[in-house]
């Protein structure tokens, strides 16, 4: 009963979506003044009388005239109403109540592991259609892996969506903002909880609107060229539209799977594919781990996730870094049986981008000088190490090792993210506008210190540091790398490993030390911004202060290993005693400590400004920066192929239609009526031509009638 | 009178009737006339629900039948014509099964949600009952199972919507005349170019069959071959052909569609949502009920150049609606693209395919092909109430703005964040995001259709990511983005406008989230025609 109810998690943020929008939202837009409408000449009264705070202070800096641009850019009301304070409290209560009832799940399964059966348990379905025999069935199903993902999603989104309460504080859409991380909640559910790949693809897809609405949150922000920001509704489109490339592999890949075995669910394939060929199966498990790409940004298709940091903070931290993007790995795991039955070079493929683009996407974040965009790649990054750890494992480790660094990923950079909320929710409120470039930040340890804190121990944990959760996770996955003999993966990792250490602290410094700082620049030091920086309030950090449990300690559940991969019964390798004695876990973590204290040494020691010249003095390393500040110059190619081959196709297209396809419609008409100059044609205007031609093609037709009947009916 | 006692007659003579009441009532009470039209396009879509129901009741779920086995028809003799040897008859028959049933209460749902969505139209009286006389029109076309009944259906319904295009379109110059004269004479010409081929087939077809009875016609299929000037050809695939032409202007399919992008953009909202939700239908409707049923071979026969050209339409439209600068021509060239995944599933129905899956499997080749037609049926009903939802959204706009060039909004979700939302959720539904209608028929096309035309298919899914980028840049062209202070002036949509849009957004959820009950309607009908069709395929 425990675990037939469990769609009730499934089915509950879709209902705090409901009650929002249908009806607090509702209520909150109600209760909000009438705007004076179409009278244009005090159209923006009543928001020039909200935004006195903001007009004040902006002319003081000398950016008057620019409050409607902020305005546009984040609308703000002076005080929530009681209907969007209500859309909160609904989203948070039904969260919380779903967190709950999940950890209870993942207790119950860990403590009497029998009443689970390993399959799992079908606990929702319904027939969607049925035509000829094969089933369409819309079935979502609970098993241990579904479960270590439920836990995972249900407390960020609980988190987040406390967090946002001081995030969001006096958005004008902060009703809508609940709403949709409640879709959204409910879209990465029906991943979760997916029994067949037509499930799986709809919850693909609905994550995919969800981040849609929620990257595009602020619908009238502009673009800020000369940080290379693209406006969040350019964000929004190119992440769509990247994640539907994905799609195309991942429905092609279903397909093939689906005329091959008639049907969908994972188990019914998993005994169809059997008899397929190994090299066709490879290919069709490729096709689906191109939707993965798409969705865990992995190279080519990462270019959406640095644009999507175009959205809210707390947004960024739940869907950009901690559950959506890690949807990619949840579905390989979930697939791996299919997986391990293609050809090898499945596997080898999904391992070999993965270790590249952790390694592309580490080179990037060295340089970045947003502090969100630093977070994106070293997402990318580590999402990458997560395919690595799928690809490498073997059927003997199964999905245990990326699995885990999924679960303790999830952790620390949602703590990454929603400590980097807090400081840019500081800066903000300092400087009266956004602020995300690390220059105009630094010494905001001692401004403030809960969010350095915390901060720093997650650094301490996507580095690998001894002891946090990430050494247990990443070690693992790098020591498999060089086990099952894949050299050049297990180099790329290592290094990534090195500069992944040396990316974060340097973030670090740049924020909250600097030269000047105690502990050699490390804690406080100069502030380059200007206005009066403050802690942010408990809402924001109280979940900042809750997410350092698992970012420290979330390592230490090695049985998550035999957890999510009840087959395998060899995972005392895995165990912490075996990962310490191992020589190849201490390689990296020397390889980690030397980039962690090349980035002390750097940014601790030395000021921000004099790095930055003597890399521009230096013609090769001005070079590489520059070709890695701008990411490779993979955005502007991409941006280059739509304008000029996609659009130019569309355009040849477009002329052909009008030109050639309708000039012949067009000449076909005119040229009946056989007689006169073309100029004389014309004058005489077009509907007359037509009738001509009308008449003389009906006459030509009855022609041809009369062939067909005699010729044809004797 | 027999006649008078089946309820198929009153729906198409309740429009009859409420137009000519709308012209009975004086001139000066304009709202009588409205509320006329309200009442007689609402009771026509009650007969046609009551037909459901009535059909639901008495025969379940999957008892929709077939051609013979009809739930419900009437048939009566109606021209008798004898001159020597020559012996010609034409019956009125009308009758409904699950494959016409749908397309009727498609086109009662929006004639009704136009009727609202037209409300302060100029001249109101004349195109409410225009509007009636539409309905009627497409309604005979959909239930007349007389192939020469059906032709006389075929071309009423061309006058009314001729004449709407003509009077009520835009003045936007086009050739030298106002585009309204313009698109209102292509379209009348091009489907009047395609009628004539198809009354050859019939004719044709009645002369070797003896019978002009769609049930009788089915169970004799035409045989044999013939020559025409020196080319030997089947009679299967001549008859085919002569018919088939005037489906795919309809449908329409390249190189026959140049008709559409101007029809649409010169007509009037309401008159673009029924030409969009309804009359294209026509063509796939008469592609599958006449085509396939009559022809198998010789749509068989045809199946791998219908592959092609479907793809053709699927791409071809979709990469041209990246550059359009007019919001309706952009939904009127999304239409091709979309009536493109009919023609796909038809042919994957019919063909011999590409034979790379063979592997037998339950019910085999059999119930992908089922399937890919089911899908094909289900695309035309969602088709019809995504694509009516966005014409009402564009609609919106322009009443207020006068103005569909995508260039000149900018961001107007700020005035109009109603109309901002559904406009982005009917976007979302054509670009088949799961949960929505648009979705099912898409997949079920795509992954059955992957089975028989592997090659075609995999061209064709890239449409997935073409529409989605022309449908979500407009959207953000439009919708958002920086604002452009223009627009500072725009209210939000009326609550009148509302009521269509959310009628339709009600349906293409329910249909998304739960399309078991329609397609069990669909296919109890599609069974028979795909079973009796299957011999001929090679």
């Amino acid at each position: 009963m425990l675990y037939q109810l469990s769609w009730t998690i499934l089915f509950a943020p879709l209902l705090a979506f409901a009650v929002i929008i249908f009806g607090t939202r509702v209520w909150d837009l109600r209760s909000r003044p009438k705007v004076a409408l179409p009278a244009a000449e005090h159209g923006h009264g009543e928001h020039h009388t909200d935004d006195h705070d903001t007009h004040a202070v902006t002319d003081e800096h000398g950016h008057g005239g620019h409050s409607e641009q902020d305005e546009d850019d984040d609308p703000h009301v002076p005080q929530l109403s009681a209907g969007a304070k209500a859309s909160a409290y609904a989203a948070l209560v039904i969260m919380a109540l779903a967190c709950i009832y999940s950890w209870v799940l993942l207790f119950s399964t860990v403590l009497h592991p029998a009443d689970l059966a390993a399959a799992g348990k079908e606990v929702f379905a319904y027939n969607w259609l049925s035509v000829g025999g094969l089933n369409y069935i819309v079935g979502f199903h609970l098993d241990r892996l579904g479960i270590a993902m439920m836990v995972v999603v249900t407390t960020i989104t609980f988190l987040v969506q406390f967090y946002s309460q001081g995030y969001m504080e006096n958005s004008a859409g902060y009703a809508r903002f609940y709403a949709y991380l409640s879709l959204f909640a409910f879209s990465m559910l029906v991943i979760v909880f997916a029994e067949n790949f037509l499930v799986i693809f709809c919850g693909w897809e609905l994550v995919g609107l969800s981040s849609y609405l929620l990257i595009g949150f602020w619908i009238n922000k502009r673009a800020k060229p000369e940080e290379q920001r693209p406006s969040p509704a350019s964000a929004n489109l190119q992440a769509f539209i990247m994640n539907r490339i994905g799609d195309v592999g991942f429905i092609l890949g279903i397909m093939i799977l689906f005329v091959n075995t008639g049907s969908f669910d994972f188990i019914a394939v998993q005994h169809g594919v059997v008899h397929m060929d190994k090299t066709l199966l490879g290919i069709a498990m490729i096709l689906v781990f191109c939707g993965a790409m798409g969705k865990s940004a992995q190279f080519p298709l990462h270019t959406w996730l640095p644009s999507a940091m175009e959205g809210p903070t707390p947004v960024s931290a739940l869907i950009h870094a901690a559950t959506m993007v890690a949807a990619g790995v949840y579905m390989i795991a979930r697939t791996s049986p299919l997986f391990a039955t293609a050809a090898p070079f499945a596997w080898e493929v999904v391992a070999s981008i993965g270790a590249f683009t952790a390694f592309f996407a580490a080179t990037i974040a060295l340089v970045q000088s947003d502090f969100k965009r630093v977070l994106a790649f070293s997402t990318i990054s580590q999402l990458g190490y997560m395919f690595v750890g799928l690809g490498v494992a073997g059927p003997e480790y199964g999905v245990g090792p990326g699995m885990f660094h999924l679960f303790t990923h999830a952790f620390f950079k949602a703590l990454l993210f929603l400590g980097a909320g807090s400081v840019l929710h500081g800066l903000h409120h300092a400087m009266h506008k956004e602020v995300q470039d690390v220059r105009l930040m630094g010494g905001l340890a001692s401004k403030m210190p809960i969010t350095a804190a915390t901060w720093l121990i997650a650094v301490l944990a996507i580095s690998g540091f001894p002891g946090f959760s990430g050494f247990y996770s990443k070690e693992e996955i790098i020591g498999l790398a060089l086990e099952q003999g894949h050299p050049v993966i297990y180099a790329l990792t290592l290094a990534t490993a090195g500069l992944t250490a040396f990316y974060m602290l340097r973030a670090f410094i740049l924020a909250f030390g600097g030269k000047g700082g105690k502990f050699m620049g490390l804690w406080g030091g100069p502030y380059r911004g200007y206005g009066e920086v403050k802690e942010s309030p408990l809402y924001m950090t109280i979940p900042l202060m809750l997410l350092v449990i698992p970012s420290v300690l979330a390592g230490y559940w090695t049985g998550f290993y035999q957890y999510v991969n009840v087959s395998a019964e060899n995972v005392a390798n895995l165990s912490i005693p075996a990962l310490f004695q191992a020589t190849d876990t201490w390689i990296g973590v020397i390889v980690s400590l030397v980039g962690l204290g090349f980035a002390w040494f750097l940014y601790g020691r030395v000021d921000l400004v004099k790095i930055n010249q003597v890399v521009q003095s230096n013609a090769a390393l001005r070079t590489i920066h520059r070709i890695l500040f701008n990411r490779y110059y993979v955005d502007d190619l991409y941006n280059w192929i739509v304008k000029y081959v996609v659009l130019g196709l569309a355009a040849l297209a477009q002329a052909f239609d009008r030109y050639i396809v309708d000039g012949i419609v067009n000449g076909v008409a005119s040229g009946v009526t056989g007689t006169g100059s073309g100029i004389r044609r014309l004058e005489t205007g077009r509907v007359q031509s037509y009738m001509i031609g009308f008449f003389g093609g009906v006459a030509v037709l009855a022609v041809v009638f009369v062939v067909l009947i005699t010729t044809v009916w004797k | 009178m027999a006649i008078f006692g089946n309820w198929l007659t009153w729906i198409i003579l309740l429009p009859v009737l409420g137009a000519i009441g709308i012209y009975v009532v004086p001139k000066r009470y304009e709202n009588a006339a409205r509320w006329t039209a309200l009442v007689f396009s609402a009771a026509t879509f009650v007969v046609a629900m009551g037909v459901f129901f009535y059909i639901l009741h008495a025969r379940g779920i999957n008892g929709f039948g077939s051609l013979n086995d009809l739930p419900y028809a009437i048939n009566l003799p109606w021209i008798n014509f004898a001159a020597g040897t020559t012996h010609f008859t034409v019956h009125y028959f009308l009758g409904v099964d699950g494959l016409s049933l749908p397309m009727v209460i498609l086109n009662a749902l929006l004639t009704m949600l136009s009727v609202i969505g037209g409300w302060k139209k100029k001249n109101v009286r004349a195109y409410m009952a225009l509007l009636l006389l539409l309905e009627a029109g497409v309604m005979g076309v959909f239930m007349a199972l007389d192939i020469f009944f059906f032709f006389l259906m075929w071309e009423v319904e061309l006058a009314p919507m001729f004449i709407l295009i003509g009077v009520w379109g835009s003045d936007v110059v086009k050739h030298g005349v106002p585009g309204r004269v313009y698109s209102a004479w292509k379209f009348l010409l091009y489907t009047f170019f395609g009628s004539v081929f198809m009354l050859a087939g019939f004719i044709l077809l009645y002369f070797h069959a003896g019978s002009s009875d769609m049930t009788v016609l089915s169970h004799h299929l035409i045989g044999g071959s013939t020559t025409i000037l020196g080319v030997s050809i089947s009679l299967q695939l001549l008859t085919f052909l002569l018919v088939f032409i005037a489906f795919a202007v309809k449908i329409p399919m390249f190189p026959f569609h140049t008709w559409l992008p101007d029809a649409h953009t010169d007509a009037p909202t309401e008159v673009s949502v029924l030409l969009a939700g309804v009359l294209l239908k026509m063509g796939a409707y008469g592609l599958i009920r006449f085509c396939f049923t009559l022809f198998p071979g010789g749509l068989s026969q045809f199946a791998g150049v219908l592959a092609v050209l479907a793809v053709i339409n699927i791409l071809y439209g979709a990469a041209i609606c990246l550059v359009q600068t007019d919001m309706k021509k952009l939904i009127a060239y999304s239409s091709v693209s979309h009536m493109g995944i009919i023609l796909l599933g038809v042919a994957a129905a019919a063909g011999g395919g590409n034979g790379f899956f063979t592997g037998a499997l339950a019910g085999g080749d059999l119930a992908f092909r089922q399937a890919a037609l089911t899908g094909a049926t289900l695309q035309m009903f969602s088709h019809g109430i995504i694509t009516g939802m966005l014409f009402f959204c564009v609609g919106v706009v322009y009443d207020l703005a006068h103005t569909r060039e995508i260039a000149i909004f900018g961001g107007i979700a700020k005035r109009m964040p109603m109309l901002g939302t559904l406009f982005t959720f009917a976007a979302m539904a054509s670009l088949g995001l799961p949960g929505l209608a648009g979705f099912v028929a898409e997949y079920m096309v795509f992954t059955s259709s992957f089975r028989v035309w592997t090659i075609p298919t995999i061209l064709a899914v890239f449409t997935m990511i073409l529409t989605a980028a022309y449908l979500l840049w407009m959207i953000k062209r439009v919708f958002f983005g920086t604002f452009n202070k223009k627009w500072d002036w725009l209210p939000d949509i009326s609550k009148r406008e509302l009521i269509p849009l959310f009628a339709l957004a009600g349906l293409i959820v329910f249909v998304g989230i739960y399309p078991a009950p329609l397609i069990n309607v669909i296919s109890s009908s599609l069974t028979p025609i795909i079973q009796s069709a299957v011999t001929f395929i090679k």
